[in-house]
């Protein structure tokens, strides 16, 4: 058989994840179908909620097993840990909102399969983008999850605010995408090749300053900083976010950023890490990452402070969130590791506690229809399970100690610090600073519930799946801010990118025309 | 690595100027002699029935959309029919499921109405 059929046929082992969900996504479609035509009333949630089990399953056993392959599908996607620590972030995530979007009343239960299938297809895709060692593999992904992100958004065809919010996400998605390709262009114009691997050895083979390179990289981060909403590529996230049903805003708070973490690291890091200053450009991209993380801080903290709504509140505090974030990767010329355990270590932490926070406002906005923070106050005697788990995720947002947030922080920190020189002290100053921002409007909710006078007192009581998922969500907040080695572990674990050019299963298998190098790959007509 | 893209800096500033120039010189040396009926709108000679910014129905970019999505699904059929020989049964299994995908996608806009105009 032709060898390049071969492989394909090799890969497909390795695809079982993505496979499953596409079936559930198939499936559901189905159901749905069924319902439309009357003939029998099948819920899609069960469906939906099994398949993403399944595959979140099948990726464990995968990582169980250390299971990996690099060059599937001829070095489009690999199948390393860390993907799959990603994989398992977006389909925990993607459980959680489906699970969150069955208690809130915003979407029309009659969409509920077609947001169920948007859902799951955006999983897919950021699946993807985390595996992805291809340029045009991580476009092709990045723009999947853009797509199906712009109709998520727009899942309340009937509320202005929703079209509002949707029309402006494709507008910005759309030239943020033409500049990431342009810049895409340009680095295959300088190496030849979209493989990501292969293209570092380029940079190696040359490494001298080169003009054209940071600009073409200036242009990708423009793509991927909006991904993540960092600033000055933000401008999206509020109206988005105020404008989306309140679980699909949760979810773009923290599963497509994460998605944008890990292509950031999985380019970036392979390009430029390890690489050496190849004759200052390092130092230029540390400056390039580093003023648009100094930025991102100032802008988010900022004003998240100027925030009445809730929903835009929390945009903005995800912003600032992202603007720490982008620290651990300016740092990557030089000190690549700790960044990138700082930022694995954080993306987890992140994820209950902005999951956290976006649930029990959900449920506030859910109780008292209003999306103002004002409609907070009181809560401490409407509900005070409800207000002492949100002033745990704030304190936890802020990043104070004992919590989780703070443990984040800490490491992110700790890995700026290493390398002292002026920018970075300059960076770390601004942290700190925009910090004690942080600190100051995280606590002006707390104050709100517990302090602020209300006339309202009737109490609220919270479902009890509603009680299960906060418990799910406050136990870790708290547990990882005393005790962190277990996560430690497994960010220590999702850290190994494979090495570029093994083209073969990590298993033992020892056919040995399987050991294809990328280029005689590439070069096969 | 820069000096290699001197012809595209040449190629911008060329376009730029003659663009500039081209422009700049009709407006020197041609005569100008405005008058009402030089300036009125006219379509084939008529008077202009209405305003050419007309509003469209939103449902054309629907079907114009699914047609895209069709159209673009030929354009993988054709180049996939003529390999068929060399990719063997991988290959038209690939594209079994590919078709399968779309065909799930298919049923659903039809039978959810997307198909009438209606």
């Amino acid at each position: 058989m032709n060898p390049l059929m071969t492989q394909n046929i090799r890969s497909l082992p390795y695809f079982i994840p993505e496979a499953i969900l596409l079936g559930t996504l198939l499936l559901v479609l189905v159901c749905d179908l069924l319902q439309v035509k009357g003939k029998k009333t099948l819920a899609t949630l069960p469906v939906t909620v099994t398949g993403l089990v399944a595959c979140f399953a099948v990726s464990l056993n995968f990582g169980m097993n250390g299971d990996t392959a690099s060059g599937l599908f001829h070095g489009m996607i690999t199948l390393d840990p860390f993907a799959l620590f990603f994989k398992y972030v977006f389909l925990g995530s993607t459980l959680f909102v489906v699970l969150m979007s069955r208690m809130g009343s915003d979407i029309d239960r009659k969409a509920h399969a077609e947001y169920h299938t948007i859902l799951i297809a955006i999983t897919l895709g950021l699946m993807l983008m985390a595996a992805s060692t291809n340029l045009l593999m991580v476009y092709l992904s990045l723009e999947f999850v853009s797509i199906l992100s712009y109709v998520a958004a727009g899942m309340q065809p009937r509320e202005r605010r929703s079209r509002e919010a949707a029309l402006k996400y494709v507008l910005y998605g759309g030239a943020a995408s033409a500049f990431m390709l342009y810049g895409m262009s340009l680095i295959y114009g300088m190496t030849g090749t979209t493989d990501i691997y292969l293209i570092r050895d380029t940079f190696i083979a040359n490494s001298s300053y080169n003009f054209t390179l940071l600009f073409s990289v200036a242009l990708i981060l423009a793509g991927f900083g909006y991904k993540i909403a960092a600033a000055p590529f933000h401008m999206w996230a509020p109206d988005v976010y105020e404008g989306s049903p309140t679980a699909v805003t949760a979810f773009f708070s923290v599963a497509p950023k994460a998605a944008g973490f890990a292509v950031l690291i999985r380019v970036f890091g392979t390009w430029f890490s390890g690489v050496g200053d190849m004759g200052g450009f390092g130092e230029s991209f540390t400056h390039l990452v580093g003023v648009m993380a100094i930025a991102t801080m100032v802008v988010g903290n900022f004003g998240a402070m100027l925030q009445s709504n809730i929903k835009r509140f929390l945009a903005y505090s995800s912003i600032a969130h992202a603007g720490y974030l982008l620290m651990g990767i300016a740092m990557l010329p030089n000190f690549a590791e700790p960044g990138f355990r700082a930022i694995l270590l954080y993306v987890i932490f992140y994820v209950f506690m902005n999951f956290g926070a976006f649930f029990v406002g959900a449920l506030v906005m859910e109780s008292t229809d209003s999306e103002d923070i004002s409609a907070f106050r009181g809560l401490g005697k409407r509900n005070l399970m409800a207000a002492i788990v949100m002033a745990i995720f704030m304190f936890s947002l802020a990043g104070l100690p004992p919590l989780a947030g703070f443990i984040g922080k800490f490491y992110l920190f700790a890995a700026v610090i290493q390398q002292l020189t002026f920018f970075t002290l300059l960076m770390i100053t601004v942290a700190i600073i925009t910090s004690v921002v942080a600190a100051f409007y995280y606590f002006r909710i707390v104050r709100a519930m517990f302090l602020d006078p209300s006339t309202d007192t009737e109490p609220q009581p919270t479902s009890r799946l509603a009680q299960v998922m906060l418990t799910i969500l406050v136990i870790p907040t708290v547990v990882f801010g005393v005790y962190w080695t277990p996560v430690i572990k497994v960010v220590d674990k999702g850290l190994v990118t494979h090495a570029p050019h093994v083209y073969e299963t990590q298993t033992a298998n020892t056919d040995t025309d399987q050991k294809e190098s990328p280029v005689a790959d590439l070069k096969t007509p | 690595m820069l000096a290699n893209y001197l012809p595209i800096l040449l190629f911008l500033i060329v376009s730029i100027g003659l663009g500039f120039t081209l422009l700049v010189a009709g407006k020197l040396l041609s005569p100008s002699k405005p008058s009402a009926q030089k300036n009125s709108p006219y379509e084939c000679g008529f008077e202009a029935f209405e305003d050419a910014r007309m509003k469209f129905d939103v449902r054309y970019y629907l079907v114009a959309i699914l047609f895209i999505l069709f159209d673009l699904e030929i354009a993988f059929l054709f180049p996939w029919a003529i390999v068929l020989d060399d990719i063997g049964v991988f290959g038209f299994l690939a594209m079994v499921v590919f078709l399968l995908v779309l065909v799930v996608g298919f049923i659903y806009e039809w039978m959810r109405g997307a198909l009438e105009w209606e």
